[in-house]
């Protein structure tokens, strides 16, 4: 079997905390205890879990914003954690990922087109018109139209940001997407366009997307597989449908039971 | 590329200029700017044309004129060659201005580096470099400058030198504040994963947030340098006694005060006190429509 093109294996990290002052009782978390996946080129994979369960955690450390305290990620087989810095930016070509928040994700004083193009004048020389150019189909490609490339992100609205935080992602061509509840920050209508349109670049690209989300509908719409996390371990994975039509852990169930109650009060 | 041409003239203009037009007004409506604005802008044209404008030369002694009270001839008085007053202070602003201004710029280039090296570096880096800092912030000012100008020949480059030298610690302290907090913001993870170098890293994304705070460092900044300079000209360790700069003036008239010459130091002084308010006042404006807290008190 060849390896596959994210490998998660036994990853760890526990944040420590002071106690009160005079308690001295140190508390420590585990965010994140011992998780491991695996995704394969192109596979859509959702990871669910309440606030606080180690999500966010989780995508930092696989996108090396964060070390683990024990256990690897190896992107194509390389550790992410056990390499120099200039390798690890080469890396960044291969994996990408979309931020939570399409308000803070996005420098306030950058203008659009350059904010697109900044990962791949990062690995590139590129002259202006080649970056004009990149800029616009990369623009075309979210579905948002060209004038918006001397925009500065305060005149975008929410949806538009996130599009171009995607297509800011994808500018260098990576095989894999985090997404950190990339839609989670906007509305109903505007989520379930960005979806449709990460599922669109998907089959266009052949991406591989790791989708976290604490939303069992938006994962529902997207992935194909799913992980449950919980208390930083992942209590279940299996194959999306049939998980969430006959979820066995009781946690996925109550997780699907709340959302269940949520729907019943929006009719 | 058709695309390209008309993008322009779609995104509509009150978009793209409202914000910065807003900032603008606020800064010129404020009371402090109305007052110090004109007044900076008096004292650079005065500096630029004054020179051709005055029937005298700086440097050209009038021994008929010695000591001469301020009249319709000489408008400030002459010095003890007889030397025009008046040229010689627009003079001195050309050199007391430069000095202050090229000290600033020094002094800021200085301390963007020294922020962002301890601002973006690992936590041990930050917390020696900023006890360093402390321990040099506890040093007077006035004292270091004088200590360093005691060695070796004065001249123009070595008092900004000394200038710059002595004041890059509050820039530097800023950037680093600035970069800690810059750093926490999502854009800047997003810079990161997207292959950022540091370098661009502070070239991109953090030095123009912190481009407002450091904008009334640098004027107070300029400030503070041309009152530096005086000081030390003022005590003899300053520019070449040759140039007529500001605190050369003041150092010059005091030694003919007792003859009577109020004129030799009450102009120069008035000119520096002139400059410095004016300076001062703008930065309290920039530092209003900086701060959105104050700004709303407004």
């Amino acid at each position: 079997m060849s390896t596959p093109l994210l490998n998660v294996e036994a990853v760890s990290r526990v944040y420590h905390s002071l106690g009160g002052m005079f308690s001295g009782k140190r508390h420590n978390v585990r965010a994140v205890n011992q998780v491991s996946l695996s995704l394969a080129e192109g596979d859509v994979v959702g990871l669910v879990g309440e606030s606080g369960s180690g999500k966010s955690t989780l995508a930092r450390m696989i996108i090396g914003l964060e070390q683990p305290d024990s256990g690897q990620v190896l992107l194509k087989g390389a550790n992410i954690h056990a390499c120099r810095a200039q390798q690890l930016r080469r890396m960044r070509q291969t994996m990408q990922m979309v931020f939570q928040n399409p308000y803070t994700a996005l420098n306030p004083l950058q203008r659009i087109d350059a904010a697109i193009v900044e990962p791949l004048v990062n690995f590139k020389s590129l002259s202006q018109k080649e970056r004009t150019t990149v800029a616009v189909r990369a623009l075309e490609d979210v579905g948002l139209p060209a004038r918006l490339l001397h925009a500065y992100p305060h005149q975008l609205s929410g949806g538009e940001r996130q599009r171009v935080c995607i297509a800011r992602a994808l500018s260098v061509q990576p095989k894999l997407l985090l997404c950190d509840e990339a839609v989670s920050a906007l509305d109903k209508t505007v989520q379930a366009q960005v979806l449709t349109l990460l599922r669109q670049l998907q089959q266009r690209y052949k991406l591989a997307i790791l989708f976290i989300s604490h939303d069992l509908a938006a994962v529902n719409q997207l992935c194909d597989k799913l992980l449950v996390m919980r208390q930083g371990e992942i209590v279940e994975r299996g194959n999306c449908q049939t998980l969430l039509s006959n979820a066995t852990h009781p946690y996925t169930q109550k997780l699907l039971a709340a959302n269940h109650y949520l729907e019943g009060v929006g009719q | 590329m058709d695309a390209l041409s008309t993008d322009k003239g779609q995104v509509p203009e009150y978009f793209r200029y409202h914000q910065k037009t807003a900032l603008l007004r606020t800064f010129l409506r404020h009371p402090m700017t109305r007052v110090g604005l004109p007044g900076l802008l008096i004292i650079a044209i005065a500096a630029v044309l004054g020179p051709l404008l005055v029937p005298y030369g700086a440097d050209e002694p009038d021994l008929a004129a010695i000591f001469a009270v301020p009249s319709w001839s000489h408008w400030l008085g002459t010095d003890q060659l007889g030397r025009d007053l008046l040229a010689r202070l627009l003079e001195g602003a050309q050199v007391s201005l430069s000095v202050a201004i090229i000290a600033t710029l020094f002094a800021t280039v200085l301390g963007c580096l020294y922020g962002f090296v301890a601002g973006m570096g690992p936590v041990w880096l930050d917390r020696i470099m900023m006890q360093f800092l402390d321990t040099l912030l506890s040093i007077p000012v006035l004292l270091l400058v004088i200590v360093a100008q005691a060695f070796g020949e004065s001249s123009v480059l070595k008092v900004i030198a000394v200038i710059g030298l002595a004041s890059w610690m509050g820039t530097a302290r800023l950037m680093r504040t600035e970069c800690r907090r810059l750093m926490a913001a999502d854009y800047i993870s997003a810079a990161l994963v997207g292959g950022a170098s540091q370098f661009r890293l502070a070239i991109t994304h953090l030095l123009p947030n912190a481009a407002a705070p450091l904008l009334v460092v640098v004027t107070v900044g300029v400030g503070q340098a041309v009152l530096i300079e005086s000081t030390l000209s003022f005590l003899n360790l300053g520019v070449p006694s040759t140039l007529p700069s500001w605190g050369n003036l003041l150092g010059n008239g005091m030694s003919s005060l007792l003859g009577g010459a109020w004129w030799m130091v009450l102009f120069p002084g008035l000119m520096i006190v002139f400059t410095v308010a004016s300076i001062n006042l703008v930065g309290d404006g920039l530092r209003d429509i900086v701060d959105p807290k104050r700004r709303a008190g407004l």
